[in-house]
């Protein structure tokens, strides 16, 4: 997995390439931990690249999710793949994290 | 023993083509029924590997699409368990197997290290608010939604083993869904659902109902032994039909969920059922139990008790 940090104004957008699994996710958590620690709470996670999430990836999110919202901000994802889609249904959490079409639309969706 | 061992890893085979699997080979070269077996040694580094093993295998042995990568998340949570809690972090081996019983696929994984008591973690809430989701127990919620069955044996002498199931090829598993209705009287209909119930054909379950409701059906069994998969949709579904022949205007089924939310438990417990369920399977049972339905409509064990509970 790699990770790569953008910024668009106040929003922080996490680029995650690769897969999620119980091995990478904690470098996922850290990464979005930091980013929570220096005050940035409008959190975009560019999924385009990531091809693969097991449950660990899904906790990491949904932790992040909760933080975020605690300090009124929010991780919203972008560009979910068919079969981390597919993970994300089987789980339930579609119903409680913001999913968009692309970077451009979760990023315009925090100016609302 | 007419199984055929051998350590899964791509590459040469005499005749092979650059794309066929040695356990491909062999099923070709032999003809036999195909076992691949492999150890995996370490920790959660080995998940990719894992991953890339049982995905192939699945294909290998048969497989769709859907089946490799249910398999290959199914198995990566399992080992991620292992990992995790039975080897706490340490170094560990899991020797995985993968074969074919019948339309099956089995997967299983040897492995010695702590035990856990599978009935002792909860069943996550998906329906929970944000705040009272755990994060715990995904892993093993995941098994058994992708698996049609998944066991645990545990030995501290002998090692334990984790064995999952699933069945191959059921055509769109989510979304494949077939009906056959039956007229023991004229205000009675037994419906026969195959296949699996989901947001893409409740409606069709819903209409077949109306109908009937149409004809001077006032009473329905649905009779579920192959329903493989129902989810919250065939509740909303459920909650439907039951509104409908109590002569209720049925709810909106855009609302989804939510209108499983205004059932009035009271109401229907009382008087004769006029919607009953025949013979679930564990896992429908199972979501029928998470969704507090089983209370409010009666299942019966085969279609002669139901249609004698209704008359």
């Amino acid at each position: 997995m790699e990770l790569n940090t953008t910024s668009n104004g106040n929003i922080q957008i996490i680029s995650v390439k690769g897969s999620l699994d119980a091995l990478t996710a904690p470098e996922l958590a850290d990464a979005l931990a930091t980013q929570l620690r220096e005050g940035h709470t409008q959190l975009v996670a560019d999924l385009a690249e990531l091809e693969y999430t097991s449950s660990a990836g899904l906790r990491v999110l949904l932790n992040s999710v909760k933080e975020a919202r605690n300090h009124d901000g929010d991780l919203r994802l972008a560009a979910v793949q068919p079969n981390v889609e597919k993970v994300l249904k089987l789980s339930g959490f579609m119903s409680i994290m913001k999913s968009f079409e692309s970077v451009d639309a979760a990023v315009a969706s925090f100016a609302g | 023993m007419s199984e055929v061992n051998l350590h899964f890893q791509r590459g040469a085979s005499d005749g092979s083509s650059a794309d066929e699997t040695p356990l491909a080979a062999a099923k070709r070269i032999t003809g036999l029924p195909l076992r691949a077996k492999r150890t995996f040694s370490g920790s959660l580094e080995q998940l990719p590997e894992i991953r890339v093993f049982v995905g192939e295998t699945a294909h290998t042995l048969g497989g769709n699409e859907d089946d490799a990568f249910a398999c290959e998340l199914a198995c990566d949570e399992a080992a991620a368990n292992i990992f995790n809690h039975a080897f706490e972090r340490q170094h560990g081996a899991i020797e995985l197997h993968v074969w074919k019983q019948d339309n099956r696929l089995v997967m299983q994984l040897h492995y010695h290290g702590k035990s856990f008591d599978p009935s002792r973690i909860p069943e996550p809430d998906l329906k929970a608010p944000l705040e009272e989701r755990p994060t715990g127990g995904l892993g093993l919620y995941f098994m058994r939604q992708l698996m049609d069955q998944v066991t645990f044996e545990f030995d501290a002498v002998n090692g334990n083993v984790l064995t999952m199931r699933r069945i191959l090829n059921i055509p769109e598993r989510y979304g494949f869904m077939q009906l056959s209705v039956e007229r023991p009287a004229d205000d009675t209909a037994v419906i026969h659902i195959q296949g699996s119930v989901d947001g893409s054909n409740f409606k069709q379950l819903i209409d077949e109902a109306t109908t009937l409701h149409g004809e001077g059906v006032k009473r329905i069994a649905l009779e579920v032994s192959a329903c493989e998969y129902m989810s919250s949709s065939g509740l909303v579904a459920l909650n439907a039909i039951s509104k409908m022949l109590r002569g209720e205007r049925p709810p909106e089924t855009e609302n989804g969920w939510a209108v499983l939310k205004t059932l009035d438990d009271a109401r229907m417990a009382v008087g004769k059922p006029q919607l009953v369920l025949v013979n679930p399977t564990p896992r429908v049972d199972r979501v029928l139990d998470l969704a507090g339905l089983k209370n409010l409509v009666p299942i019966y064990p085969d279609v002669p008790s139901a249609l004698t509970a209704l008359a």
